[in-house]
């Protein structure tokens, strides 16, 4: 028990065993190999033994077998009972008499060569023309038998005088004059294979006492590093139960890791700590640093920055300019010694005159901290000049003072005016446009109801000349004509206050109805392309306050610019959708056209940027209705919608009522 | 001689082939009744072995040497041609062959060779170191030859002329094969007083127990020419028995002395042949065969095993093996 439990214990007993195990199958499978054959080559040896010493008596025997002198067999054989393992040696005549049996004493002569007196016959007939020595073996012994052979009697007669006449006798014309038995004891045999096994045992325990001492020490020199480490591992208190030398070896890894683990854990946690702190210092130090460095150098930096700028800066404290820069002084055409030390309200009088104790620095300051105001002051040449204005209130040299900020915006202001104009101009141009180009849809407009009146009155008038006079039906058509009449009335209407100059000023509007108005214009030429207007209208939309000719110019655009699109796809639709949405109305104006492609996205609220030929379109469609929209302080942006091509969303204010 | 015979055959024959000489021979030789030319000997030798070439060159010394007086044979001499059996691949062919060239005497050496040419009667035919020749040829007019067989007589006397002490000789034999020759000894030896102890056996089988009755009763072992006695296992017997009685062996063949025997008192076989040439010469120059009955062997040649000698402890005198 204790044994194996060593074996379990320890790697390298366990290895020892194994190996020693090895080494012991090997040796043995050897060994018995070996020993099987050593006894097969005993076995061989022995039977050869007995037919050489069988046919060398059979030799001798010769003489005394062809004279059948007993004294003389006896001679010849006796003598093989002096080796070792012969039992007995018997002869016989050809005719199978027994000429001679001897044996050793402690065997019984009549003990051997009994089966062969018994047998004579067959046995000797077959020994007669054997080859070689015949052996049966036994239990206990082994009996060869060899025939006794002679030359042929007769000698011719010339052989008797010379030699060389015939051949000299050959083994053919030899012939059996008798038997020689020859027993073997088979003991002696039997000795020598147990002799030569125990000295193989012997041999072989010997040899695996060397191979076990061999490993041993082997081993021992191999797993020293290994019971070096057990033995650490053992000091480091590593539960002495585990199974065996190589389970201690596994805890100890084990825990290593965990251990390992936990210290690496502990080693982050510290690690993140200390970085936050040291962070967190950094931060403090940087923001110190910077406090610091932002009151030592702001007033420098700031004059710096101030030099540098287009802009003009001044400081003005208890009304006078304290500080200015260059910019500053240029815009108002002076040098800055001049102005430095002067009346902030002087220079900044309005070009126009204003009441009497208006206080414009204190209006700027009050009314938009930091927020740009334009005003109309004089330039040093006379000149009225525009400039934006932003003042605010600061510390300056560690006194209070408002800091002004100016631009000259003279120019911004001319040209932007200038713009106005041209915009106005192509808005004109762009209505005429549209006249002509909805002149046919318009021309069609008309023909129709005017076409019906026609009918109406031709079938009321036929009736009347035929003398039918139904008064009913009469009147239905008539009043049915007068309806198309005013519709006609409605569309030239329409067309007079669309050409109109002048725009209109803003009313409550319920944008549904403008987008009925720019209908009347539309309807006839979707009509002509199977396109359909789908409506989307919430029930009480609130009203809107803006210029109705304006924004139904917005829809004629955005309609004319769908119904272009869809042109090329064939049957389509539009669909125009119309919600509150918070303090606006949201229109959705949308098409199943190709939609605008991503590349002119960027641009198609510019002016004068089309993708159309030059008789179809200008590029000013959405140029106007931007300006449209952004003059009812609303807003309007292109968006790509899921199934459809080309979507405008726009917001307008709602109309609020004080 | 050879080769002056050679010599002048050349000379002879160059003379021949200028065509004058070559007419007047014509006319010369149309003359002759019988034997226009040489005598044609040839000889059927059994196998190349040592001793049938020793008869051989023995009864060429004698042949060749012999210029016929007679007609044209007296610038040439006899042609010998030589047959070896064992290289003959068919023995009829070869025996068709001897009769169709019939020619003027036929010398055959060993048994087979006799053999083979028994049965030819117009040939006179001459044997050489056939060992019994009655056995292989029967009896036949136009056959005679040399026999081979050392007489009882011819042994005993080397035996004793060697070793003097010799008083008892032991001796087995199948009275059907070598009875003659036994009675022949046992004249001689009663001569010249010696004890020849003669058992006859039936069977090698009982040469053991035979040779081991005479074992103290004689001083030498006297091995005859009997297929009964002489067997390979007899052999090892005679020279066991020999080797371990301190019994000298007495043999008719010289085989027998590296296998133990102590003297052997066998024929001379150059002589023989010298012999047989003798007899050819005789025959060819008219003498009928019938006449002749077979010649004994007259030279013997004696032969000492030393280290036997040694072995069995016998002195021998005048040891000179060579004679
Ligand atoms: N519904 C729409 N679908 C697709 N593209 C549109 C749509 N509305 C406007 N656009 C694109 O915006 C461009 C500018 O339109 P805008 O109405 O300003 O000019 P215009 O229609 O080309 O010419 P016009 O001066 O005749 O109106 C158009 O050329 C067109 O490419
Ligand atoms: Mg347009």
């Amino acid at each position: 028990m204790i044994f194996f439990r060593i074996i379990n214990k320890s790697f390298s007993a366990k290895i020892f065993t194994h190996l020693s195990g090895v080494m012991l199958l090997i040796t043995l499978t050897l060994s018995i190999f070996y020993l099987q054959i050593q006894k097969e080559y005993l076995t061989n040896e022995n039977i050869k033994h007995g037919k050489m010493l069988t046919s060398v008596l059979a030799s001798n025997v010769r003489l005394g077998m062809f004279a059948e002198d007993k004294n003389k067999i006896s001679e010849s054989l006796g003598a093989a009972l002096s080796v070792e393992d012969v039992i007995g040696v018997c002869a016989y005549n050809i005719e199978g008499q027994l000429l001679y049996r001897e044996t050793k004493p402690p065997w019984d002569q009549t003990e051997i060569c009994i089966k062969k007196k018994n047998a004579t016959g067959q046995f000797f007939e077959q020994l007669k023309i054997s080859p070689e020595t015949l052996y049966l073996d036994n239990a206990r012994r082994i009996e060869f038998w060899h025939p006794v052979q002679s030359a042929s009697s007769q000698l011719s007669i010339d052989y008797m005088y010379f030699d060389e006449v015939n051949a000299p006798p050959s083994p053919n014309d030899m012939y059996v004059v008798g038997f020689v038995g020859l027993i073997l004891n088979k003991t002696y045999l039997q000795k020598a294979i147990h002799e030569m096994l125990n000295k193989g045992v012997l041999l072989l325990i010997f040899f695996l006492g060397l191979v076990s001492v061999a490993t041993y020490f082997t081993i021992r020199e191999v797993t020293k590093p290994l019971k070096r480490l057990i033995n650490i591992s053992m000091n480091y208190g590593i539960s002495k139960e585990a199974k065996d030398d190589v389970g201690v070896l596994a805890d100890t890894f084990d825990n290593m890791i965990v251990t390992l683990n936990n210290s690496f854990k502990t080693i982050n946690t510290l690690k993140t700590d200390l970085e936050k702190k040291v962070e967190d210092l950094e931060g403090e130090i940087q923001s110190r640093k910077k406090i610091e460095l932002a009151l030592r150098e702001s007033e420098n930096k700031f004059r710096s920055i101030s030099e540098g700028i287009a802009d003009g800066v001044a400081m003005i404290q208890e009304g006078k300019f304290t500080w200015l820069n260059h910019s500053f002084c240029n815009i108002f055409g002076y040098n800055c010694e001049e102005l430095l030390g002067r009346n902030a309200e002087e220079l900044l009088q309005p070009a126009q005159q204003q009441p009497a104790g208006w206080r414009r620095l204190d209006k700027i300051s009050v009314e938009s901290p930091g927020s740009p105001n334009q005003i109309e002051v004089l330039h040093k040449d006379g000149n009225r000049i525009i400039i934006d204005i932003k003042a605010s209130k600061l510390i300056f040299a560690r006194e209070p003072a408002i800091e002004l900020i100016i631009r000259n915006v003279t120019e911004r202001i001319k040209s932007e005016k200038e713009r106005k104009k041209m915009e106005l101009k192509a808005l004109s141009l762009s209505k005429l446009a549209s006249i002509g180009e909805i002149a046919t849809g318009i021309a069609h407009e008309i023909n129709q109801p005017l076409t019906f009146v026609k009918i109406a009155y031709q079938a009321a008038l036929r009736d009347l000349d035929e003398g039918r006079f139904d008064e009913k039906e009469i009147r239905y058509k008539f009043r049915e004509a007068l309806r198309q009449v005013a519709r006609i009335t409605l569309i030239t209407e329409h067309l007079r206050n669309f050409g109109r100059k002048n725009i209109a000023s803003r009313s409550d509007l319920y944008l549904p109805e403008v987008l009925d108005d720019a209908m009347i214009l539309m309807a006839e030429r979707m009509r002509l392309r199977s396109q359909v207007l789908i409506r989307d209208i919430e029930n009480d939309l609130p009203k809107i306050y803006g210029n109705k000719m304006q924004l139904e110019q917005v829809f004629i655009n955005l309609l004319q610019n769908s119904i272009d699109a869809i042109e090329e796809v064939g049957i389509g639709k539009i669909r125009v959708s119309m919600k509150k949405a918070g303090d606006f109305l949201e229109t959705t104006f949308a098409d199943n056209g190709p939609g605008v492609e991503t590349a002119n996205e960027q641009d198609i609220f510019e002016p004068f940027f089309t993708t159309k030929k030059a008789e179809k379109g200008v590029g000013l469609g959405l140029a106007i209705i931007s300006n449209i929209i952004k003059e009812h302080n609303g807003t309007i942006e292109h968006r790509r919608m899921q199934g459809w091509g080309a979507t405008f969303i726009i917001s307008l204010p709602i109309t609020v009522h004080h | 001689m050879h080769y002056f015979n050679a010599s002048l055959l050349s000379h002879m024959l160059r003379i021949i082939s200028n065509k004058k000489i070559f007419l007047i021979l014509f006319i010369f030789i149309s003359f002759q009744k019988t034997h226009a030319w040489a005598d044609d000997i040839l000889v059927v030798q059994s196998a190349q072995l040592q001793v049938y070439n020793n008869a051989l060159q023995g009864f060429e010394t004698i042949v060749l040497r012999d210029i016929s007086t007679r007609g044209l044979k007296t610038i040439q001499p006899h042609t010998v041609t030589t047959r070896i059996l064992s290289a003959e691949k068919n023995l009829q062919h070869l025996k068709q062959e001897i009769a169709r060239r019939h020619p003027d005497l036929l010398l055959v050496i060993g048994s087979s060779s006799l053999a083979l040419v028994k049965g030819i009667s117009d040939i006179p035919i001459i044997y050489l170191l056939a060992p019994n020749p009655g056995l292989v040829a029967g009896t036949q007019d136009n056959i005679t030859g040399i026999n081979m067989n050392v007489t009882a007589k011819q042994q005993l006397t080397s035996l004793i002329h060697l070793i003097p002490e010799i008083k008892r000789i032991g001796l087995l034999y199948n009275p059907d094969r070598t009875g003659t020759l036994v009675r022949e000894a046992e004249e001689f030896a009663k001569r010249i007083g010696i004890h020849l102890v003669a058992l006859p056996v039936k069977t090698s089988k009982e040469i053991p127990s035979r040779l081991a009755r005479m074992k103290d009763k004689i001083d030498c072992y006297w091995m005859l020419p009997d297929q009964t006695v002489i067997t390979p296992q007899t052999l090892d017997y005679i020279f066991l028995f020999s080797l371990e009685n301190r019994i000298p062996v007495l043999t008719f063949a010289e085989k027998y002395l590296k296998l133990g025997a102590t003297l052997s008192v066998s024929f001379d076989a150059t002589d023989m042949g010298k012999q047989a040439g003798e007899l050819a010469l005789k025959i060819l120059n008219g003498t009928k065969v019938s006449d002749f009955s077979p010649v004994q062997v007259r030279k013997v040649n004696v032969r000492v095993n030393h280290l036997a000698a040694k072995l069995l402890g016998i002195d021998i005198m005048a040891l000179n093996s060579h004679e």
